[in-house]
């Protein structure tokens, strides 16, 4: 049978006492963030997923913090009725770790919601606004020429205007094919016809998008997905004013929240493959190199085969791969030398688990090498006892509920959307290259004898420089992925990174790094603001984990101390606000050299007392 | 489904939308008699029932609903032809 897409077919069913165990969460649980996160892992109906929003809006209400949940505020504007979409939101952000809040703006009163300045959308002070409308909203549901253009401006004006009088991110969507026909076959050869009109609005919409620096939502892709015959049923639309058949609601929530994922960082990081029967067909073990399937010639090796190409699509853009094997190492790695049909080849795995621990245990060691947390691995096995016994021991572990027939499963982990984003960067790309030198860098550190020794030999070069548009898909991607070396946690979009550039009370600088072993791109961000000429405090201090050890922190601030003395500043402020992850700068400010706190009072440094740590790192400094 | 399987899901349903524990329904219920059975849940209702047992209310046929031994008389007429 057909995995269902449109109830999410890489989730499992839920448990038969699934309301039951709900009923007993405790909204001033402490671990309620993650409860509720791996409670929603599950493929859920509209009423499950309104339990579990009602449970969450409580335990906020009772000043629960939800560790594990990342807090989003959506606004909504709609030409619908778009309860049935509402229902869905909560089961979905939270499986993808947010905790959501929506604000949705009047039935049908899409531009007053945006426009008028006593919108109570716009008084939410919104993280960032969904403008959910049709092709019927836009005009484009009968023939006629130049509709494209005026839909396209109206959206562009409400981008717009979120944008620049309200600093909000707008969210916009890509239109289906709608059924209106007017010639048949011929309607896709005539410019004057709905099916050339979304055509036009669709490909202009992307170029919108870049221009405003709205999210795109592809609404087109999902349903065409889905089938546009069902999308577009007719009687709900009528019936219910429902923007699309309500069948779709669960995936259109889940499309959603996982692009609001991919902006607030919440994205999975690493996808961790079990080898026997989910790489290639058969057993290692017992069938060898030659005996295992996989590749072309068989139907079950090229399904295996898929997986693999799958795999390799997503570390070329970034995405980590681990492998977690119950195998002799030596017998686990031999396909990978050996055999002449594998696309996937040892080099491409970060981390290589085959051993006979379980796969608790493996899945933990793996998080650990590569400095990410749990809940940043997506887990592909075969076998339902292992992904059971993943669920059970490490529920914040994105598990892949999968068939038997290994056809399905690179398609169900490519809908399953874990890995979504919304910008790949330079640093993504290269990232699995950087990793293949972070393990020549880790053979020097074994060969020296001392940190001073094997600082002094990477020979590092830090380039601080100011934000700006060149980096700043890159410095927002960081402000929003990075978890643990982060003073503060603040999350920021790319519009407010671009606000903070030419705010003459903001100090907003990158560090880039190299080192003898190549660039390792822009790895670390400090943001600082002036409270009173003279008093600055940090407002953002973070760094990536692969760069730590390495004096870069002490480099970086040492700088930035110096530029803010330049700006005439005397004293600097600093403040830890702490996370579930980000315990390794507690103490981040102290060895910086502030005085530590009494009371409520911030971290203090005098500067003109303040001397900059000796670090290895050299830094060439472009003046902001 | 016998007649009280239909008023047995409509409770069912109800009690999930409006929050209700152990809801009771008769014929006779209507939306008058409960406080948060607004338009927005009748929609919810329809739904989920339409999921539930695989059929669909006709346009209009939505509309002319008075009360649950109405919509338990069109649910009844759906599922027989199914």
């Amino acid at each position: 049978m057909q995995p269902d897409l449109l109830s999410c077919a890489w989730l499992p069913q839920p448990a038969e006492n699934w309301r039951t165990v709900l009923k007993a969460l405790d909204p001033g649980d402490q671990d309620l963030g993650w409860r509720l996160r791996a409670h929603a892992m599950c493929q859920l109906s509209p009423e499950q997923s309104r339990a579990l929003g009602r449970l969450q809006t409580k335990a906020l209400a009772q000043g629960n913090a939800l560790q594990g949940l990342t807090p989003f505020r959506l606004g909504i504007a709609a030409s619908d009725t778009f309860a049935f979409v509402t229902d869905c939101l909560p089961a979905a952000a939270l499986r993808h770790g947010l905790a959501l809040q929506e604000i949705v703006g009047d039935y049908g009163q899409v531009a007053q919601s945006v426009l008028s300045p006593q919108s109570p959308l716009l008084a939410a002070r919104c993280d960032a606004v969904l403008i959910a409308v049709d092709h019927r909203w836009l005009g484009l549901s009968g023939s006629g020429d130049g509709k494209a253009e005026n839909g396209l401006a109206m959206i562009e004006q409400l981008a717009a205007t979120l944008r620049d009088a309200h600093g909000i991110t707008a969210i916009v969507q890509t239109l289906p094919v709608p059924p209106d026909t007017c010639y048949g076959n011929q309607d896709v050869a005539h410019g004057d016809t709905p099916h050339a009109q979304v055509a036009a609005f669709n490909a202009g919409l992307v170029a919108l998008a870049r221009r405003t620096g709205a999210y795109l939502l592809d609404v087109a892709r999902l349903a065409a997905l889905v089938g546009t015959a069902r999308w577009f049923n007719p009687v709900p639309h009528f019936n219910y004013k429902a923007p699309f058949d309500p069948s779709c609601a669960p995936i259109y929530a889940d499309w959603l929240c996982r692009l609001i994922g991919a902006i607030r960082g919440t994205s999975a990081k690493c996808l961790v493959l079990d080898l026997d029967n989910t790489l290639w067909g058969g057993v290692i073990g017992d069938d060898g190199v030659t005996g295992i399937v996989v590749g072309q010639g068989s139907a079950r090796g090229e399904a295996h085969l898929a997986l693999q190409r799958t795999a390799k699509a997503l570390r070329k853009r970034g995405v980590f791969l681990a492998v977690a094997s119950k195998n002799d190492d030596a017998n686990a790695r031999a396909p990978f030398r050996d055999h002449s049909e594998m696309v996937l080849r040892e080099g491409d795995f970060a981390v290589f688990q085959a051993n006979w621990t379980d796969k608790a245990a493996n899945l933990k060691a793996i998080a650990k090498t590569l400095n990410i947390g749990v809940d940043a691995l997506v887990f592909v096995d075969d076998n339902p006892a292992e992904r059971e016994l993943i669920r059970q021991s490490l529920p914040a572990v994105r598990v892949l509920e999968l068939p038997e027939d290994p056809a399905w499963y690179a398609w169900l982990l490519e809908a399953s959307g874990w890995f979504e984003t919304v910008g790949v960067t330079e640093e993504d790309k290269a990232r699995a290259d950087m990793q293949a030198a972070d393990t020549a860098r880790q053979k020097i550190l074994e060969q020296t004898d001392g940190i001073d020794s094997y600082l002094a030999s990477l020979e590092m070069v830090a380039t601080i420089e100011p934000v700006s548009a060149a980096n700043r898909q890159r410095v927002t991607q960081l402000i929003n992925k990075t978890n643990q070396f982060n003073l503060t946690t603040r999350r920021y979009t790319e519009q407010d990174v671009a606000a903070f550039e030419t705010d003459p009370d903001v100090l907003a600088v990158c560090l880039r790094l190299a080192d003898r072993f190549g660039d390792l791109g822009i790895v670390a961000v400090m943001i600082c603001r002036a409270d009173t000429p003279v008093q600055w405090s940090i407002d953002s201090f973070l760094m990536s984990c692969r760069v730590l050890g390495r004096q870069v922190e002490d480099a970086l601030f040492g700088t930035v101390a110096a530029l803010l003395r330049d700006r005439g500043a005397t004293t600097v402020f600093g403040t830890y606000i702490p996370t579930a992850k980000n315990g390794m700068v507690s103490d981040l400010l102290d060895r910086l050299g502030f005085t530590a706190p009494t009371g409520d009072a911030p971290y203090t440094l005098d500067l003109d007392t303040h001397t900059p740590h000796p670090t290895f790192v050299r830094v060439d400094l472009t003046a902001p | 489904m016998t007649e009280k399987d239909i008023l047995n899901l409509i409770a069912e349903k109800l009690s999930d939308i409006l929050e209700i524990d152990d809801l009771v329904v008769t014929r006779d219920s209507s939306a008058d008699d409960f406080e948060d059975w607004d338009s927005i849940n009748h929609v919810r209702l329809l739904i989920s029932i339409e999921t539930a047992l695989n059929i669909s209310f006709k346009s209009g046929e939505v509309g002319m609903i008075e009360n649950v031994g109405e919509l338990a008389d069109l649910i009844a007429s759906k599922t027989k032809s199914a």
